[in-house]
């Protein structure tokens, strides 16, 4: 099932359990959903319920205790190696003694490929921080080097996309804009895309399927396809339909609450 | 941004004005004022004690004499910088071997702190006669910079973002490139941390073999000068001798500061003293059998790395003893009860005179790290100097304080606690000035007033920093007093050396060395454990 020419992020069975000085904890039980290639799939759900943690492994960091992941009919570990891979985390990462830059061209460098000064200097003016190439981190607001970290994610043009609430610590305004760059780009070079979000409207805005969560042990509460066509632009915000839609989502995520709970 | 920012102790405002070298009006101030007050004193107050030499009456000096003075400031400067890079290359080595082979950093840790804790005065006599003069003098400068570099690279190489280095492993890098564009990197400010103190570390080590007896040095002179009752020259060196160490510092902190510009404050300034080995936290059960395994491999590497030195490097027996020599010297011989009295006899003495200084310097450091922090103005005009000062050396304090003060328990004390007092004073300034500007905001918002933030949030904040400054100060105290009393008051374990010396005794001096050594260990471990519960409660983030 792994050789589909149209599969995307693929989980099978997939847990993980964590063990924490003799106690051990469950972050993921059983999940299993299948993606087609070049969609963009959004994971929402409470914190804790081990979103990160299935980013993680579909990013070859972490194994699965159970389970196998695909993404594009590859293995986590093979599409790595052959740095097919991109990635935001929650913290920008970026490494303080490079320039913006430099920092971006590191992707570059890392999968073996020479960085062209002007496909940077474009990433870099699309994130917003033109006449930043040559600062470092620590002269950088905290939003200011979360974009890094996207442009970083970019350069390399990754078959797999991987964004763990890359946009958490931006305003609104710059948030919207990043996400409608985030589209056009993701539409032009078909990149199977996978976004962590705590924000429904995020969700249910950029991607096709919107897969909700149960609190911890995260299991899938809900696979909802979205209901709107493509492109979309900032009027869908305005539409009922649209927050008809973002309803449903919340009180898929109430409900997975109140279970656990009771 | 003077006006504003007296009450701000953040990081940024600390960045701003340590990024350069000693600058900046107060400062300057304050050092002529300094240099004034000292003249005036040489001249007028002291001028019939024989005890202070007025500057102007140094630079003469040092115009007549420059030749003689620069002959011997060289073979000093030469021996120093031999030593440094060869203990240094040693100790990043190791570092680097601990940090890829995990399982050897205990025995490679432990061998580290035993030369550490080694007191290089009672090793200079007997390594004087198993090597070249020269050799061995560059050997006890080696031995002096090994411990604190090997633990600014291993904490530095240890120190990559794990997120920059998941990161590269998602783009597919190579543990090489993981290396190298991350870890090395990263280790630098660390690592210059740590090289910065070994600078003076390094001249100490030098001067130490140059006491002994050498034909040139800056140690020769002035135990000459010393002994001729010379105030000015005694002076003369004194001052070279504290050029040398802080120029050291100063040099190594600025190329330091020119390679790693993104460097924050507290790395620049006490990486090398934060880490101390592996610290793990864990159940009672689980900590009391880790600690009698320490104990365990620290006895195993001292003895072993002993009495495998001895056999290894086949040197002659009148002059090396091993540990079954030294045993048998102490214990099995009909005059065992009368050696026992030449090495232990001065055993109190010695740990008086250490804790005495140790208590001083530290509580001086506590004292005038919360003046800093409560007077801006103070710490603004007074913490360049205080930096500068930090390394002079032991060979300028003794016989300054000797001339003042007499050789009495206070000039002990007083040329013991000066080892302690200026490190621990500027680990706590920088670490009180680290304090979260959220907490102190906090404080501030609730209307706390300036006391109840610094005991609230400065001082708790500043702890493990002065924990860790104790840790590394304890070994430095028993050195500093068996050298004191070796040089001046020939009391303790410092008489123990100088018999041994004179009746060409090499088992006491033998014995000497590995007692000090396992009480250095020993104060050094217990600190560790105080240090450890300290963080268990206040920086819980600090144990892995
Ligand atoms: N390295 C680890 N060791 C032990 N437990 C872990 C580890 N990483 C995650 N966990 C646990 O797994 C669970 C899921 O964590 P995860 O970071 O995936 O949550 P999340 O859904 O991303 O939460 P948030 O929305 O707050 O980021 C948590 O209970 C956490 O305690
Ligand atoms: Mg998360």
């Amino acid at each position: 099932m792994a050789a589909q020419p149209d599969a995307g992020i693929l989980l099978d069975g997939v847990s993980k359990t964590f063990g924490l000085r003799g106690a051990s904890v469950t972050a993921l039980e059983k999940i299993s959903f299948a993606t087609r290639r070049g969609s963009f799939t959004a994971v929402i759900g409470p914190s804790g319920c081990g979103k990160s943690t299935m980013l993680r492994m579909l990013a070859d960091l972490e194994a699965p205790t159970a389970g196998r992941l695909f993404a594009n009919g590859r293995t986590p570990s093979d599409l790595r190696r052959d740095g097919k891979l991109g990635i935001v985390f929650q913290e920008p990462a970026l490494l303080p003694w490079l320039t913006v830059r430099a920092n971006i061209d590191l992707a570059l460098r890392v999968t073996g490929t020479r960085p062209d000064g002007a496909d940077t200097d474009a990433l870099i003016d699309l994130v917003g921080l033109d006449g930043f190439q040559d600062a470092r981190p620590a002269e950088l607001s905290g939003g200011m080097r979360q974009r890094v970290a996207v442009a970083r994610a970019l350069v390399t043009a990754p078959e797999v996309l991987l964004l763990d609430e890359p946009f958490g610590a931006l305003d609104e305004l710059t948030r919207r804009r990043l996400n409608h760059e985030l589209l056009r780009i993701w539409a032009a070079q078909a990149t199977t895309t996978m976004l962590v979000t705590h924000s429904i409207e995020e969700a249910a805005f950029l991607s096709d399927t919107v897969i909700v969560m149960s609190p911890r042990p995260g299991r899938i509460l809900a696979e909802v396809e979205v209901p709107f066509g493509r492109p979309r632009d900032a009027g869908l915000l305005r539409e009922a339909a649209f927050h008809r839609f973002a309803d449903t989502l919340s009180e898929i995520l109430a409900a997975g609450e109140a279970d656990a709970r009771g | 941004m003077h006006a504003d920012d007296a009450a701000l102790p953040t990081a940024a405002r600390g960045a701003a004005r340590f990024g350069g070298l000693p600058g900046g009006a107060e400062t300057a101030l304050l050092l002529v004022a300094l240099v004034l007050a000292w003249e005036a004193l040489a001249r007028m107050v002291l001028a019939n004690a024989f005890a202070l030499a007025a500057p102007s009456q140094i630079a003469l000096q040092l115009a007549e004499s420059w030749d003689l003075y620069a002959r011997n400031l060289g073979a000093t400067l030469w021996t120093a910088v031999q030593g440094f890079v060869i203990g240094n290359l040693i100790a990043i080595l190791a570092a680097a071997l601990i940090v890829t082979i995990p399982a050897l950093e205990r025995p490679v840790f432990s061998a580290a702190l035993a030369i550490y804790a080694l007191p290089i005065i009672a090793l200079a006599p007997i390594l004087m006669v198993l090597l070249d003069r020269d050799a061995a003098m560059v050997a006890l400068s080696a031995l002096a910079v090994i411990f604190t570099t090997l633990v600014a690279a291993a904490l530095g190489l240890r120190s990559a973002d794990p997120a920059a280095l998941d990161m590269v492993h998602v783009l597919g890098g190579s543990t090489w490139q993981k290396l190298v564009r991350v870890r090395v990197p990263a280790a630098l400010p660390s690592l210059f941390a740590g090289l910065r103190i070994a600078a003076p570390a390094a001249v100490l080590g030098a001067t130490v073999g140059e006491f002994m007896g050498a034909e040139r040095g800056l140690g020769v002179l002035i135990t000459n000068a010393l002994a001729d009752l010379e105030t000015t020259r005694v002076w003369t060196v004194a001052a070279l001798a504290t050029a040398l160490s802080t120029g050291g510092y100063l040099l190594i902190g600025w190329v330091g500061r020119r390679l790693t510009p993104w460097a924050g404050e507290m790395e620049i300034v006490q990486a090398a003293e934060r880490g101390g080995g592996a610290r793990r936290s864990g159940g009672q059960g689980q900590r009391l059998a880790r600690l009698a395994g320490t104990i365990g491999v620290n006895l195993l590497v001292v003895f072993g790395g002993w009495a495998l030195f001895i056999h290894l490097a086949g040197l002659n027996a009148f002059f090396a003893k091993g540990p079954v020599d030294v045993w048998q010297f102490l214990f099995a011989v009909p005059d065992a009860a009368s050696n026992r009295q030449s090495v232990f006899g001065g055993l109190p003495t010695t740990i008086g005179n250490a804790l005495l200084g140790f208590l001083a310097g530290m509580t001086g450091g506590v004292l005038v790290a919360i003046l800093f922090v409560l007077r801006p103005s103070v710490e603004r005009a007074a913490m360049p100097v205080a930096i500068a000062l930090r390394s002079i050396p032991i060979l300028a304090t003794t016989p300054l304080v000797i001339l003042l003060f007499g050789r009495t328990l206070a000039a002990t004390t007083m040329i013991v606690a000066i080892l302690s007092f200026f490190p621990t004073l500027i680990n706590l300034v920088v670490a009180m000035r680290l304090t979260r500007r959220s907490i102190t905001d906090l404080l501030r918002v609730l209307n706390a007033d300036r006391w109840t933030i610094l005991w609230r949030a400065e001082l708790p904040t500043a702890l493990p920093a002065l924990m860790a400054s104790a840790r590394i100060a304890v070994p430095t105290s028993i050195l500093g007093a068996v050298i004191v009393e070796w040089l001046i008051t020939g009391v303790g374990m410092g008489n123990a050396i100088l018999s041994g010396v004179y009746h060409a005794e090499y088992a006491i001096l033998w014995s000497v060395a590995v007692v000090l050594t396992l009480l250095s260990m020993a104060a050094y471990g217990l600190i560790s454990l105080a240090e450890r519960a300290v963080l268990r409660r206040f920086a819980p983030e600090h144990l892995q």
